[in-house]
């Protein structure tokens, strides 16, 4: 419980300093008055929006009426919308859940088993080439990676949608392309965790009692080599919601993305702060949730 | 007896690259850089012809197509440039920029490491806690607004990739430099008089070297990733500058019509990323196996 509470305070501490950034890479952007006006405002015109802004008080100020509003989920107005920034993201958010989602499950149906057996037949020719596949995931940029599969798949197979959001068909490519790091990553992690698992005492212990192979595989090394393998997944998510930005905009995906990218190149600032927060606040939390699942899997963890 | 001392006193240099040509993976690694590193590095002279040179004449060539005395080893683009030229110039920009980004991140987080593992108490609390919250916030979503602000050009993209990478050096500098500092060397040091910054550099620097080479070439394929995806997203280096993100990006409305555009610069990015990654893992086994899965 104390575990709990201290857990909960880093991470407040860590979204404070995010809005902080934030608050910083904002005004370094220059003047948000400016961005209000049309060209050819008058001076008198910028000094009535910079009181009404409250660009006027001090910075400290500024920041702690910027923190408030933020917690009161008020991330100020699109330049370019003309709506809320909150309501965008929020519009969006579901779609980027659901690719996240899948591009995640693609690389653990694809890595963990990989990984396992892997490691179970260690040295083969199904090593080799599992691992081979790995370093490509890893060293293959999802964004050329995403051309490509439009490429064959939809250009010259004509087999699945390149372009937009639909049906389930609509979320093949984009799973993929996005989760394929995330796959090589796991399948390394899940191989070395289950070879070192499989050397120590008491697998040789069940393995000596006649337990067989798929029990102890199943029961024993797996639960064991499960735990960093559910870090890097929590991990991961960061990595994600940075890969859909790209893999988005390659598919023309209408997620969080490709809004952010627009925003970025509108700079549309409000859209931007609102998408940075919830990024890091998505990350936190899955990196908590992490920590809290550890006692699940492992009872020797107590907080 | 004899043989453990031979091992002994064979330097170390001389051992680590013994060990590299006994290594099938290091030799495969490059194998597969050293030949884009070599090409992209004399692109003016390998080259067949000038990355802008424009001919409306010749756009999009298909692989091996010719217009006049000019031939199209990898095809041309929409402005009839051709694609092999652009491909070498562009690799040199990508794989400089990624270099010199990692250099940049690796001076700083290798300074702040240091500082707040042999300073402990709350420099190392301050810097560690900045060094969260730059995690919370995924690299690439940072860098973007950053490059927003500041404008897209090469030397912001060198900063922004440098400033945004410093934080797993500095955490892995902090932990060596903690167990470190604990040496009686290290106290000898202090009672000869030695300040802290003959200590930092002298005697604690040469002793996380090995990490920071390791976490370098571990960081450099997702830099040299990072790039390209910066200016993929028109957020990088800007066009008609040829980068591999770049190149990929103008192809990617061709794609119906002439698929090599996005296709030979991709291949050439994945290849070097490949490499570089495979003499990462292979560096890492060797140098530093308590470094696996980082």
């Amino acid at each position: 419980m104390i575990y709990l509470l201290h857990r909960l305070a880093h991470t407040v501490v860590i979204l404070f300093g995010v809005t902080l950034l934030v608050f910083i890479l904002i005004r370094l952007s220059g003047d948000p008055a400016a961005l209000y006006l049309p060209e050819g405002a008058t001076e008198v015109q910028i000094a009535a929006l910079r009181e009404r802004l409250g660009l006027e008080q001090p910075l400290h100020v500024q920041y702690g009426s910027f923190v408030s509003r933020m917690v009161r989920g008020d991330f100020g107005i699109s330049l370019w919308h003309r709506r809320p920034a909150l309501d965008l993201v929020l519009e969006r958010l579901p779609a980027t859940i659901e690719l996240t989602l899948v591009s995640l499950l693609f690389a653990m149906v694809i890595a963990v088993p990989a990984g396992v057996f892997s490691a179970v037949w260690r040295n083969s020719a199904f090593d080799a080439a599992a691992r081979i596949v790995a370093l490509l995931g890893l060293s293959i940029p999802n964004f050329w990676l995403g051309i490509m599969l439009i490429l064959v798949f939809s250009v010259n197979l004509r087999l699945l949608p390149a372009f937009g959001r639909g049906d389930a068909t609509h979320l093949i490519l984009p799973g993929i392309a996005l989760g394929s790091a995330a796959a090589g990553t796991i399948m390394r992690l899940v191989r070395s965790n289950v070879l070192e698992t499989m050397h120590l005492d008491y697998v040789r212990t069940a393995r000596a009692k006649g337990l067989p192979e798929y029990m102890i595989l199943s029961k024993h090394v797996l639960r064991n080599s499960a735990i960093p393998a559910l870090t890097f997944t929590g991990l991961q998510l960061g990595y994600l919601l940075s890969g859909s930005i790209v893999t988005e905009t390659v598919f023309g995906y209408p997620g969080v993305g490709r809004l952010a990218v627009q925003a970025i190149n509108n700079r549309d600032f409000a859209v931007v702060q609102a998408f940075v927060a919830f990024a890091a606040i998505i990350f936190a939390l899955a990196n908590m949730l992490v920590d809290l699942l550890y006692t699940l899997l492992d009872p020797r963890i107590r907080y | 007896m004899t043989i453990l001392n031979a091992s002994a006193v064979t330097p170390r240099r001389r051992r680590w690259l013994r060990e590299f040509a006994r290594s099938r993976a290091a030799w495969m690694g490059l194998a597969l850089i050293m030949p884009i590193f070599v090409a992209t590095m004399f692109a003016d002279t390998l080259a067949p012809y000038a990355p802008n040179d424009q001919r409306i004449s010749a756009r999009l060539q298909p692989p091996g197509g010719t217009v006049g005395e000019r031939s199209y080893v990898l095809g041309s683009d929409s402005l009839g440039r051709d694609v092999l030229s652009r491909v070498l110039h562009g690799g040199r920009i990508s794989l400089l920029v990624g270099v010199a980004a990692v250099i940049v991140s690796g001076a700083l987080g290798v300074t702040l490491g240091l500082v707040s593992g042999y300073f402990r108490g709350h420099v190392d609390t301050v810097i560690m806690r900045i060094a969260d919250i730059q995690l919370a916030i995924p690299v690439l979503i940072l860098a973007l607004t950053i490059m927003a602000i500041f404008g897209p050009s090469l030397r912001n993209v060198v900063i922004v990739l440098g400033v945004t990478g410093w934080v797993p050096f500095a955490r892995i500098v902090r932990g060596e430099v903690l167990s470190v500092r604990e040496n009686e060397y290290v106290l000898a040091a202090t009672a000869l008089g030695a300040g802290h910054l003959r200590m930092m550099v002298a005697h604690i620097l040469p002793n996380v070297m090995a990490s920071v080479i390791v976490m370098a070439s571990t960081r450099l394929g997702g830099v040299i990733i990072i790039e390209a995806s910066l200016s993929f997203l028109g957020l990088g280096i800007q066009p008609p500058t040829p980068t591999w993100g770049n190149l990929i990006a103008d192809g990617r409305d061709l794609l119906y019509t002439a698929w090599w555009v996005s296709t030979f610069p991709g291949v050439m990015l994945s290849l070097a990323v490949i490499g570089i990654n495979i003499i990462g893992d292979w560096l890492r086994d060797t140098l530093d196996p308590r470094l696996r899965g980082v």
